[in-house]
């Protein structure tokens, strides 16, 4: 997904403070990713339930983590990705299983069914 | 001073001595005490000490350090340092905003106090965004000379602004507690309910 230059320093990082589902870097940029999944879109967009508190713990997480790794004076980006698709593609998704950003975008897959993909940057 | 106490004190300036090489002309260090105390101020200070004196011996967190030591170390750095400064935090005010959010502005307050301005400042870790200028340093006080400096500094001020305040609050010990929660503090709440200068959102500070 982000291998157009980013650098992926980890995925589904995890502190006493909150987990991030993806950190990746390009140059001065640290990007913590938050990625959203639903199937429809009946309890509203996927990137509506990053609320308060998680935003509260991702920036906790994320404060730590710069800290511990020494990257305190990179520019950070929160960013959001926000995944709507059907049952049909997630069942194609799990049979082949691995991490979802990835396998979305692979060629390989043969979708019938609709994906909305909307990538937010420093949606906090 | 010994090879293991020089050994000692060369580690604790690794920070320093990294900003300097990096360009920096002025690396300040900047600590709080008081966060987990149930009255009183929070207290912050911020040091910037002179690049060839920061090999202070004896230097520490000012948690490992017994009083006499402490003050001693305190009337040195005092002496020795570019400029120093620190910053008060109301309980009231503690109360009223987080105690993290508190700690935050602590240290900008006694940052932006110092007589000169640093080009960088050495923090002792907070889980929060203190911006652009400040390198935070997870157990800041054990690793760094300008932190533990700090944090000596905040502590010795506060001891002494909790001495003073337990003249005029006679009935918590303040004066040996320093308004932590000592089983004898928390005995005096109950009995006798806390006075203005309790952080009434801590736990155990209202029955």
């Amino acid at each position: 997904m982000e291998k157009n230059g980013y650098t992926i320093l980890g995925r589904n990082y995890r502190n006493s403070y909150g987990e991030i589902d993806l950190i990746a870097r390009k140059s001065k940029d640290l990007v913590f990713l938050e990625v959203k999944t639903r199937t429809g879109l009946q309890y509203g967009y996927p990137f509506e339930a990053v609320g308060k508190s998680k935003i509260s713990r991702i920036r906790k997480s994320a404060n730590f983590y710069m800290a511990k790794n020494n990257l305190s004076y990179l520019d950070v980006h929160f960013n959001v990705i926000s995944i709507v698709m059907d049952n049909e593609i997630i069942r194609k998704l799990l049979k082949g299983a691995g991490y979802f950003p990835d396998t979305v975008l692979s060629e390989n897959l043969d979708i019938n069914g609709k994906i909305e993909i909307e990538y937010i940057e420093n949606a906090f | 001073m010994n090879f293991n106490e020089t050994k000692r004190l060369l580690n604790l300036c690794r920070y320093e001595s990294n900003l300097y090489l990096d360009g920096y002309d002025l690396v300040a260090g900047v600590d709080e005490t008081g966060r987990g105390s149930l009255a009183g101020p929070l207290v912050a200070a911020a040091v910037i000490i002179h690049r060839e004196k920061l090999m202070i011996e004896d230097i520490n967190d000012s948690k490992k350090l017994s009083k006499a030591r402490r003050e001693r170390i305190f009337s040195e750095i005092i002496k020795s340092c570019i400029c120093w400064s620190v910053a008060e935090i109301s309980p009231a005010d503690v109360d009223r905003l987080s105690i993290t959010k508190a700690n935050i502005i602590a240290f900008k307050k006694a940052v932006s106090s110092l007589k000169v301005k640093p080009d960088i400042v050495l923090a002792d870790f907070v889980s929060g965004d203190l911006g652009k200028g400040y390198v935070p340093v997870i157990k800041g006080d054990q690793l760094s000379v300008s932190i533990a400096a700090a944090s000596i500094i905040a502590k010795v001020v506060r001891d002494s602004i909790m001495v003073k305040l337990s003249r005029c609050y006679p009935e918590y010990g303040l004066e040996s507690n320093k308004g932590y929660g000592t089983r004898q503090h928390l005995m005096s709440l109950e009995k006798y309910g806390p006075s203005i200068i309790h952080r009434v959102s801590f736990r155990g500070v209202l029955s």
